[in-house]
């Protein structure tokens, strides 16, 4: 009965998460849009050849693909801090882990989830080589989830400070993934075997996530004392 | 000794100041107790001690059905805590916002619908809660106090900002709690005048 | 022997207390500055000065007395912080935090010495100001998660609360420093396969070592020395309320 009952409270975190950010479409519109715009930007810089641009591809989306998940973080636990509920979930005999963990997927699924599809958009306007497309989404899947989890962290660390602040603590703590991403990409231009980035990414998300969610537990209690 | 939540000999510091000092009640099934203090007095530092969100305090705090002696974040309370920001979503309607609430999530949809009836809400059950006054709003906080039965409802300032249509709500569903075995433990900075027991805070300095 | 294991753990308690902490800096802050001004100066002298020529490098090299240290120190604080950060967080030692944000500023100053004297270093010997190569890389992003600790103690008012957000931020980033420095590596060998260093060290005889270790201790000590220092101001500061302090410096009752 207990388990069914903690299911059923990340059940209803999750949806009611999804529910508000799905009412507001601004939660969802804003880190693709930014996305888009990111991407646009190096080509307008740095001028429209083909051959330039094709090889700066997988380096630009991933960096915008970071810069947007990062930049949507600031709402995850900022509106249940003010309006109390925060506190109800505390209170709740179930484990903040889960707490943490439903924020997570939620931020994921409205900002990692587009940015996943948009790439995809963003390779055509980009010139990305054929056949690469499937490495990077998995890539990118592994990635931007981690980057949801180190985000949940810098938001629960500057709970109530700008969101600036909590991409300065995050971003040096994500340049593994970048590194890793765009190795991925690198290998799968030259026709190499990348499954060995592949799985320590993986290793990293299988980690991070009881890891990371336990630490931003920790973070989270710290407001209140 | 059917209390449902003691404290003994309760003090709390709070960067260095003294908040409160020698703090002892006990509430019992189906009886309030109202707790008052000036803005600065400790209310919510007490209410947030009780909860075990503090870790920082002297004293013994039992909340009955545990172990004596374990430390109060550890304990398993039986309550429905409704902090001074009453926690209702402006984006959800009346309905979602009683379903999506840690009470309310496994009620039935006749079991919310009586809930919003009874605090007169019931023609707004689909309207978002952004277009509602805050009387309303405040409403809707008190049905979800009839979703589920919780042995002590911890409502931090009920009676602020409400008119006495309100206050006279609240009394009502107060006492048909009571009357089921419930107990309300409430704050404020005023003396509301209710019949129930009183827990000055400034005195205890 | 067990008296002496007494009197070592009495004294690790009694450190734990920022009032005796206070006492004991006050008192051994000039012996110490002494000692870690003279072997400082003692290593770089020797060093610069009289170490012989390095057969490939010419005279160059010598900055790797400043260089090397320097690097070193910023490596080892950022672990000594993660110790202290996971103190703080375990057994909610004030001291612990106190100590993690100020070895902080020094981390990052030891660092910064490092990546300039490295680029100080390559001038000459690869003809550019700065290169990606996988130990400048790292430490660029060593500097960095200074700073973000730096950061975020320095937003929040709180300070017993910045030491904890702190101390997270430490234990994540030394979990996090083995999988940077191996995915930095495995970049910098994709992307060009012969690997280089820029400061690759010349190969060293005992000439070159002694003052060489000279130097690190020197810098062991200096650091030492000045975390000492910022951690009396530290203390001192956070805890002018107190009778201890009121005592200290107004030599009245609060």
């Amino acid at each position: 009965m207990k388990g069914h009952n903690t299911f059923n409270w990340f059940k209803l975190i999750l949806t009611r998460d999804l529910t508000i950010a799905f009412r507001r479409s601004s939660s969802y519109l804003t880190p693709l849009i930014f996305f888009l715009i990111v991407i646009t930007f190096f080509p307008l810089a740095l001028g429209p050849q083909e051959s330039l641009i094709s090889s700066l591809a997988p380096g630009v989306i991933w960096i915008s693909a970071l810069l947007s998940s990062l930049l949507a973080v600031e709402g995850i636990f900022s509106e249940d801090d003010r309006d109390g509920t925060l506190d109800q979930y505390f209170l709740s005999n179930e484990p903040p882990f889960l707490l943490v963990f439903s924020k997570v997927l939620c931020h994921w699924l409205i900002c990692g989830a587009p940015i996943l599809l948009a790439s995809i958009l963003g390779s055509f306007m980009l010139f990305l080589p054929n056949g690469v497309l499937v490495p990077l989404l998995m890539s990118l899947f592994l990635g931007t989830f981690f980057m949801s989890l180190l985000g949940a962290l810098g938001a629960a660390l500057s709970l109530g400070k700008s969101a600036i602040l909590s991409t300065i603590i995050v971003l040096p703590f994500s340049i593994p993934t970048l590194l890793m991403g765009t190795s991925i990409m690198t290998l799968a231009i030259n026709e190499q075997d990348y499954s060995g980035y592949l799985q320590i990414m993986g290793a990293m998300l299988a980690v991070g996530v009881p890891g990371l969610c336990i630490l931003t537990v920790e973070a989270i209690l710290l407001r209140y004392e | 000794m059917s209390y449902i939540l003691k404290a003994k000999d309760l003090n709390c510091y709070r960067s260095g100041n003294t908040i409160f000092q020698g703090l002892n009640f006990e509430i019992d099934s189906g009886s309030n107790i109202e707790v008052i203090g000036s803005n600065g007095s400790g209310k919510t530092s007490f209410l947030r001690i009780l909860l075990g969100f503090i870790p920082d305090y002297e004293g013994l705090v039992h909340w009955s059905g545990n172990e004596e002696n374990i430390d109060v974040r550890y304990q398993e309370k039986s309550c429905f805590y409704q902090g001074h920001q009453t926690g209702i979503k402006p984006l959800l309607s009346v309905y979602e916002n009683l379903k999506f609430s840690s009470s309310g999530f496994s009620s039935s949809r006749a079991l919310i619908h009586d809930s919003a009836i009874r605090v007169g809400l019931e023609n707004h059950l689909n309207t978002p809660a952004s277009e509602l006054s805050a009387g309303q709003k405040k409403r809707i906080a008190i049905a979800r106090w009839l979703l589920k039965d919780f042995d002590l409802y911890l409502v931090d300032e009920p009676f602020t900002a409400l008119d006495d249509e309100g206050c006279d709500l609240i009394k009502a569903v107060m006492s048909e709690l009571n009357k089921k075995g419930s107990s309300f433990l409430i704050t404020g900075h005023r003396n509301s005048l209710l019949d129930t027991e009183k827990l000055i805070l400034d005195d205890l300095k | 022997m067990n008296k002496f294991w007494f009197l070592i753990k009495n004294w690790f308690i009694a450190m734990g207390s920022p009032p005796s902490f206070y006492k004991w800096a006050t008192t051994f802050l000039p012996w110490l500055g002494i000692l870690a001004f003279l072997t400082f100066s003692l290593g770089l002298v020797w060093g610069i000065g009289f170490a012989p020529s390095d057969y490939k490098q010419g005279d160059v090299y010598r900055i790797l007395f400043i260089h090397v240290p320097s690097a070193i120190l910023g490596q080892s604080i950022y672990l000594m912080m993660a110790v202290f950060g996971f103190i703080s967080l375990v057994w909610r030692a004030k001291i612990a935090g106190m100590l993690l944000i100020s070895a902080a500023p020094l981390g990052a100053g030891f660092t910064l010495v490092a990546l300039v004297t490295g680029s100080i270093w390559g001038k000459p010997t690869w003809g550019t100001w700065w290169v990606w190569d996988a130990r400048l890389t790292s430490t660029l992003i060593l500097f960095f998660l200074y700073a973000a600790i730096i950061a975020l103690h320095s937003s929040l008012d709180n300070k017993t609360k910045a030491d904890r957000a702190v101390s997270i931020l430490s234990v994540l980033g030394i979990a996090i420093v083995p999988i940077i420095k191996k995915s930095v590596d495995w970049w910098q060998t994709l992307h060009q396969p012969s690997t280089f260093s820029l400061t690759s060290s010349p190969s060293m005889t005992a000439d070159m070592y002694q003052p060489l270790l000279m130097c690190v201790v020197g810098f062991y000590l200096v650091f030492i020395f000045m975390l000492t220092n910022s951690l009396r101001a530290e203390i001192i500061s956070r805890e002018k309320g107190r009778n201890w302090a009121q005592k200290q410096f107004f030599r009245r009752e609060k």
